[in-house]
């Protein structure tokens, strides 16, 4: 089952995605997917992980952490399926991250790794830009990188985790105007999903909704205004999203 | 009996936003912009709730703030516009772990769970009419352990909605908590903390040991 969330004349509905792309809500009515803005997936606490695999990490120079490097994203910053992304005015360094994102289905306190994964409720894809102009060495990547307005699409939606059977053997790939810039594979993460779930619940508890970014593969890049970027998770499926100039003044 | 926190949404932290601190760290490189933290839902809690002292850990460290609730949204707001955003002001307490650097989020160390006592209720902004002049203080156990005004901040208050509305839309109930004073003070289970902003608002939490 593939669960998501759209708008539709100015109304949000919780929906499914049928085998044939169709949109039924919980009263049964079809939505014609051009009819719909998708908005992310229900959300709570946004956490993701830097530097989480070893090829990634040497092509920014880092030696990879012995600790999950746990960062927490803004919810502001989130944007749905074929999203408008903002490129921030004047920076010249907006990288796409295509990666594979944990949906927490239960309270999760203190978990081992050999019960982690039974709380997990499903998969859905995030395109975690940074903008890399905006680094400094305090809390670093810091809120200004990571958690800008309009600039972490998620989604299109949530995919059952009883559908995916092993979500370590995934391929990523990133694709800017049709060319394909980025691949790798959810085998490579340094802390695979169980180690990253007894990590966090080992210092905090999370919820239902909750989520974690689980990290990019090598093959980064930078993207401009006008590109069209599409984050592809095998079995999950396909997250796109459209870059274009900001106003200086949005409000 | 403990009181809900005020309605709130995203709870932005400032750290090394008191000048003594920032001169006694002496980085080669100082911070160019406000030194942000996220403090998510599972660590806000309320006037008079429980702060669980995680096990195996030695000490933790409240950290008393001002905290701004913003009253409308906005985004790119400049620093002469910027309290026009703000409804009012609450108070916010930091408990943390040591920090033994300021590199990395600080996640494990910032965000276990009620690690964000927020309250006890936000009083209008025309309760204070300087919220750079408002004395902060910490209590253990009724004793004054910890004290700060909001006149050492080094990014005021529209500073701070200004470089944060460059990057992100705040909205209605969106928390931004000032600036901690420096001088941190260990507390144990069995403890209680009170923070105050001195003449308008007090927020006292018991720590108690964490349940297994």
């Amino acid at each position: 089952m593939k669960r998501a969330r759209v708008r539709s004349e100015g109304v949000e509905h919780d929906v499914t995605v049928e085998s044939d792309g169709s949109l039924r809500t919980r009263e049964g009515r079809n939505l014609p997917e051009e009819s719909v803005t998708w908005l992310p997936p229900r959300h709570g606490t946004i956490l993701a992980v830097g530097l989480n695999y070893r090829d990634h990490a040497s092509e920014l120079d880092f030696k990879a952490p012995e600790d999950p490097l746990l960062f927490l994203k803004a919810p502001a910053t989130l944007t749905g399926h074929k999203g408008l992304c903002a490129y921030p005015e004047g920076a010249a360094h907006v990288h796409y991250e295509g990666e594979l994102v944990v949906v927490i289905g239960r309270p999760a306190r203190k978990l081992d790794r050999a019960e982690a994964l039974r709380y997990v409720s499903g998969y859905t894809i995030a395109n975690d830009y940074a903008v890399r102009d905006y680094l400094e060495n305090f809390y670093r990547p810091n809120l200004r990188v990571k958690s800008r307005d309009y600039l972490t699409p998620l989604g299109p939606w949530i995919v059952d985790a009883a559908e995916i059977e092993d979500p370590h053997s995934l391929s990523i790939r990133t694709y800017v105007n049709g060319e394909l810039r980025q691949e790798g594979s959810t085998r490579d993460m340094l802390f695979d999903i169980p180690a990253l779930l007894a990590h966090v619940t080992s210092f905090m508890t999370l919820k239902p909704h909750d989520m974690i970014l689980t990290g990019t593969p090598k093959g980064i890049s930078r993207v401009v205004p006008g590109d069209e970027v599409v984050v592809e998770v095998e079995r999950i499926g396909r997250l796109a999203s459209r870059m274009v100039s900001e106003s200086p003044r949005a409000d | 009996m403990s009181i809900p926190p005020p309605p709130h949404g995203t709870v932005i932290c400032v750290a090394l936003n008191f000048r003594a601190q920032l001169e006694e760290l002496r980085f080669d490189v100082p911070p160019r912009t406000p030194v942000l933290f996220l403090k998510p839902e599972n660590c806000i809690t309320g006037h008079l709730s429980p702060v669980p002292h995680p096990a195996g850990v030695e000490a933790i460290q409240p950290g008393p703030a001002l905290a701004v609730v913003i009253g409308k949204t906005g985004r790119s707001v400049c620093a002469e516009d910027a309290l026009s955003l703000v409804k009012g002001y609450t108070l916010f307490n930091d408990f943390s772990l040591p920090e033994e650097s300021f590199f990395r989020p600080p996640v494990r160390t910032k965000c276990f769970d009620s690690s964000g006592p927020l309250g006890p209720f936000t009083i209008g902004r025309e309760n204070v009419p300087d919220p750079h002049d408002v004395t902060l203080q910490c209590r253990v156990n009724g004793e004054l352990r910890q004290e700060g005004s909001t006149r050492e901040l080094v990014w005021r208050i529209p500073e701070l909605i200004e470089a944060i509305t460059s990057f992100m839309t705040l909205r209605e109930d969106d928390v931004i908590a000032t600036g901690f004073p420096p001088g941190r003070v260990d507390v144990r289970a069995g403890d209680t903390v009170t923070i105050s902003a001195v003449g308008l608002l007090e927020l006292t939490n018991p720590v108690v040991a964490e349940a297994p």
